[in-house]
């Protein structure tokens, strides 16, 4: 069967060579019949790709250890769903994800468009053809997943930390947000190459774009859930090199999607988002060469594999093919119209551009540090995390409050004097909560303060917007049912606010202590006070949990438990905290037995308040996109008869 | 097994992607289905008039809910006004655009009694004293319904 | 320039506000650390990671006063070993002699005060199986 894998490759590997050249020739050469058959082409690299892909789910499912790559991610005791969770567990199985759901995608979107633009599309699939050779070479000659071996008796398994939901959702879904980004890169491409630089191909694309956006975004937050009760040191997020890969192309599509709307009303930015767009995609690819290269010490990943070098030069080509398309057709960007004034919502939207794409560059300035300094000094340093800290206060802060006055400018430019009549009550309410969250003790951290306060104002500026839409419109539901885009980014926003507080309150406004136990023995913070009853230890099939049992009052009274599991196959540890949630007080407790030696403990115990705010608001988060990627019926009608052939 | 599940997938994809030319051996036009100039031209007028419309309604709109001053709305109007009419004046001097209206009619038709909002074209409020004339939309060609 | 859009002016200018942020930061505060392996030591001192190894026998606790004591050595290739006193929080479950780590804290003398560990995920994307 591994043989049928290997050929379904090769074949996906040839079709995308074919989409490429035959495609490119024939939107070079206006070749209808050449261009149809290299989109068929493309269509049928899905299909041997989700081949191969379905040869490779069908082994892990089997147990087939003849196949390499079974034997090293699985066992014999996996059950079903992990055992095909560890698809995308190594190397080379993820490299397949990244083939299939690009191919997929790809076949989707130009199936899609095809009528609508025909002329962009014909550019579109050797691009798509590109970056598919590419990632189906990897594959074939470097990193195939079906390599054999005489079968063992059983496999090695998967690290029992892994075992869980997270593992089976959070690297699909980061998968959908970085290969989604292919698309409208393509797209973008596709309109250069054509010579069609205007706006067709963002409408093709806004929806692809908020998928991806949107899977990153909820991926990222599915990662740091992990993080938070599975590794359980108390934080859910440790800019580590593998984060930041995925935090930084979501940074540079976030500016993208605001950005495009700037070039659908006024054309302006054109340039900006060319690069925008190719440098949330590049950034996607280079993500994943962090992630499997070893070039970086991370926490994930560490053994130096051949394929980085492959993926750092695809990186180099692309950026530069892009680079060189966007000057080249420089003088089809030129802007519509000029930004007339700085205080107008096109300069907002500009601003906006700018503070993401910093916070952006810093991470990846954070992310490539150690790699310079190694190449120019000679000696590897890292930079920690106060300096990542630091730039998320100096950028993040002003963008929390661009949030919340950006939708209260009007276009073209705006008057000082009006400004602050609109927003004469989000900023007395604004005052009003920095005052009463003085009062009650928030001002022990400045930057805290200022993102509680900076959060309530765009709340404010939502509500606000949200009541004068309803009274114009009459009806709420009427006003959000015809404005998607519009209030489905405002619960968005309202997301980010979320987020906002339940960052500031987790770490400036969190406490920590840690105390050795005995039996009986207690601790206290923030109100609770924990007595360790006592040690339990309970051996299960495959598992020895060992347990830390305290009693905890005041708060609530109940009790929490905490430890760590020893795994006999494969033979590894985890670390298991208790975490409490008080919703009175709206604060996680989180107990961490750090080490038990017979019957004493130590005990690290963190009060972490408002952290669930985070989960909540990815909740929210996926609601206002699903709002705003809600079908528009009437829309899609204007768009298809307007953009089909006369002659269909 | 695999191989002749092998030589099946490889035989079914060279069909499916010489098809195009199996179909048509000799085909009489193979240029790429691109719009023509003049489609082009058309596709251009009428995107432009969408969006003077539309900036004109969001402007209308920000001034309902207070978000733009009535200094700044009077001295906004007048040129999305002028933009408006000078959109809609180079269509209906377009020769095709009479004839192929499907898809092309605006956003909002003048007798639809409440007009719905579409993004970031909000209802239009009631009329305002205003310096200058509205946009020509009483001459539009009647249109067939969708 | 009556006619020239605000636009570059105000470009031209964050632009600079965020250069100015950034170096202003990297020049008072410059929080990086140099991070060696055990071969690159020589003559190093101060706070610094070491990326390396485990060495067994590991002995101690992390949260006494004599604190948790291993060692490091290269991952790749021969090298030294560094002896390592560590303080603070209890390694994370999967450290133990073998696996990789990067730890940090004060080096001087041939040893190093460690303060934090970050243990790697087991072998996952390595090309040989775990046996």
């Amino acid at each position: 069967m591994a043989d049928l894998g290997r050929a379904a490759l090769v074949v996906s590997l040839g079709l995308s060579v074919y989409a490429l050249v035959a495609g490119g020739v024939a939107a070079r050469g206006n070749r209808r019949r050449l261009a149809t058959s290299a989109r068929n082409a493309l269509f049928c690299s899905f299909a041997s790709t989700l081949v191969a892909a379905g040869v490779l789910a069908a082994a892990l499912v089997r147990h087939d250890f003849s196949f390499t790559y079974v034997a090293a991610h699985t066992n014999r005791t996996l059950s079903t769903p992990y055992a095909l969770s560890a698809f995308w567990g190594g190397q080379e199985g993820s490299l397949l994800l990244w083939l299939l759901v690009l191919t997929g995608f790809g076949a989707l979107a130009v199936a899609l468009n095809r009528r609508l633009l025909r002329d962009l599309t014909a550019w579109v699939v050797p691009v798509l053809g590109g970056i598919g050779t590419f990632f189906a070479f990897v594959l074939v000659a470097v990193a195939s997943p079906f390599d054999t071996q005489t079968a063992p008796l059983d496999g090695a398994g998967l690290t029992p930390s892994l075992q869980n939901p997270y593992m089976v959702a959070h690297p699909p879904m980061l998968y959908l947000g970085y290969v989604g980004l292919a698309i409208p890169f393509a797209f973008a491409a596709g309109a250069l190459l054509s010579g069609n630089t205007d706006e067709r191909w963002i409408v093709a694309t806004r929806r692809w774009t908020l998928a991806a956006w949107t899977f990153l975004g909820f991926g990222q937050l599915l990662g740091a859930h992990w993080a938070y009760v599975e590794v359980g040191w108390g934080g859910y997020y440790a800019w580590d090199p593998v984060e930041n890969a995925a935090l930084m192309p979501w940074l540079a599509a976030t500016a993208f999607l605001h950005s495009v709307m700037i070039q659908e009303r006024k054309g302006m930015l054109k340039v900006w988002n060319m690069v925008l767009v190719a440098l949330a995609f590049e950034l996607s690819v280079f993500g994943t060469f962090l992630t499997r290269s070893g070039v970086v010490n991370s926490i994930h990943s560490f053994a130096k594999s051949p394929i980085g070098g492959w993926f750092l030069a695809f990186v180099v080509i692309s950026s530069l093919f892009s680079l060189a398309l966007i000057m080249r057709r420089l003088p089809l960007l030129k802007a519509r119209t000029k930004l007339e004034s700085p205080l107008s919502r096109e300069a907002a939207f500009l601003y906006n551009n700018l503070l993401l794409v910093a916070l952006c560059l810093t991470v990846l300035w954070g992310v490539l540090f150690p790699i310079v300094t190694q190449l120019v000094k000679g000696e590897t340093r890292t930079i920690g995390r106060p300096y990542y800290d630091f730039f998320l206060r100096a950028f993040g802060l002003p963008l929390l409050l661009l949030m919340g006055i950006g939708p209260l400018i009007a276009w073209r430019r705006t008057s000082v004097r009006t400004l602050l009549r609109t927003l004469r009550w989000p900023l007395a309410f604004t005052v009003g909560c920095g005052i009463a969250l003085a009062a009650f003790g928030a001002g022990s951290s400045k930057p805290g303060l200022i993102a509680y306060t900076f959060s309530a104002f765009v709340l404010a500026t939502i509500a606000l917007e949200l009541v004068r839409g309803t009274r114009a419109t009459g009806s709420l539901l009427v006003l959000v049912a015809r404005n998607r885009r519009r209030y489905g980014g405002y619960v968005v926003h309202a997301a980010v606010v979320l987020l906002a507080i339940g960052i500031a309150g987790s770490s400036a406004y969190g406490s920590s202590t840690e105390k050795r136990l005995t039996p009986g023995q207690s601790m206290s913070l923030a109100g609770y006070t924990l007595t360790l009853r006592d040690v339990t230890r309970e051996t299960k099939p495959n598992v020895r949990e060992e347990r830390a049992v305290l009693d905890v009052k005041g708060g609530f009274d109940g009790t929490i438990s905490s430890g760590d599991n020893q795994y006999v196959n494969p033979p590894e540890p985890s670390r298991e905290v208790g975490i409490h949630t008080n919703w009175l007080k709206a604060e996680d407790v989180y107990v961490i037995a750090d080490d038990i030696r017979g019957n004493a403990v130590y005990v690290k115990l963190l009060v972490k308040p408002l952290v669930n705010l985070i989960w909540i608001a990815g909740i929210v988060f996926l609601f206002g996109s699903a709002v705003a990627l809600w079908p528009d019926a009437r829309e899609q009608r204007r768009l298809v008869t307007r953009l089909a052939p006369a002659r269909a | 097994m695999s191989i002749a599940l092998g030589i099946v997938l490889a035989v079914a994809v060279v069909l499916v992607v010489a098809l195009p030319f199996l179909r048509e051996p000799a085909a009489a036009d193979d240029r790429l289905d691109a719009p023509a100039p003049e489609e082009e031209r058309l596709l251009a007028l009428v995107e432009e008039r969408d969006r003077a419309l539309a900036a004109l309604k969001e402007l209308e709109f920000d001034h309902r809910t207070g978000k733009v001053g009535e200094e700044d709305y009077r001295s906004l109007v007048a040129p999305l006004r002028q933009d408006a009419a000078r959109a809609l004046r180079a269509l209906r001097r377009e020769p095709r655009y009479g004839a192929a209206m499907t898809g092309l009619e605006p956003p909002d038709l003048p007798s639809e009694p409440a007009p719905p909002p579409d993004e970031g074209t909000p209802p239009v409020p009631e009329p305002v004293p205003e310096p200058y004339p509205p946009p020509d939309e009483a001459t539009i060609p009647t249109v067939p319904q969708e | 320039m009556p006619t020239r859009s605000p636009a570059r002016l105000v470009v031209a200018l964050a632009v600079a506000a965020v250069l100015a942020v950034f170096l202003l930061y990297t020049a008072v505060a410059g929080h990086s650390t140099p991070t060696l392996t055990p071969s690159e030591l020589h003559g190093k001192t101060g706070q610094l990671s070491i990326v390396g190894t485990v060495v067994g026998p590991v002995r101690g606790d992390a949260h006494a006063q004599a604190g948790l004591r291993f060692g490091l050595r290269n991952i790749y290739g021969k090298s030294p070993v560094i002896a390592v006193v560590y303080h603070g929080d209890n390694p994370p479950p999967l450290f133990k002699p073998g696996r990789s780590v990067v730890v940090t804290g004060r080096y001087g003398a041939g040893r190093l005060a460690g303060t934090d560990i970050v243990t790697k995920c087991p072998s996952k994307y390595t090309q040989k199986p775990a046996s």
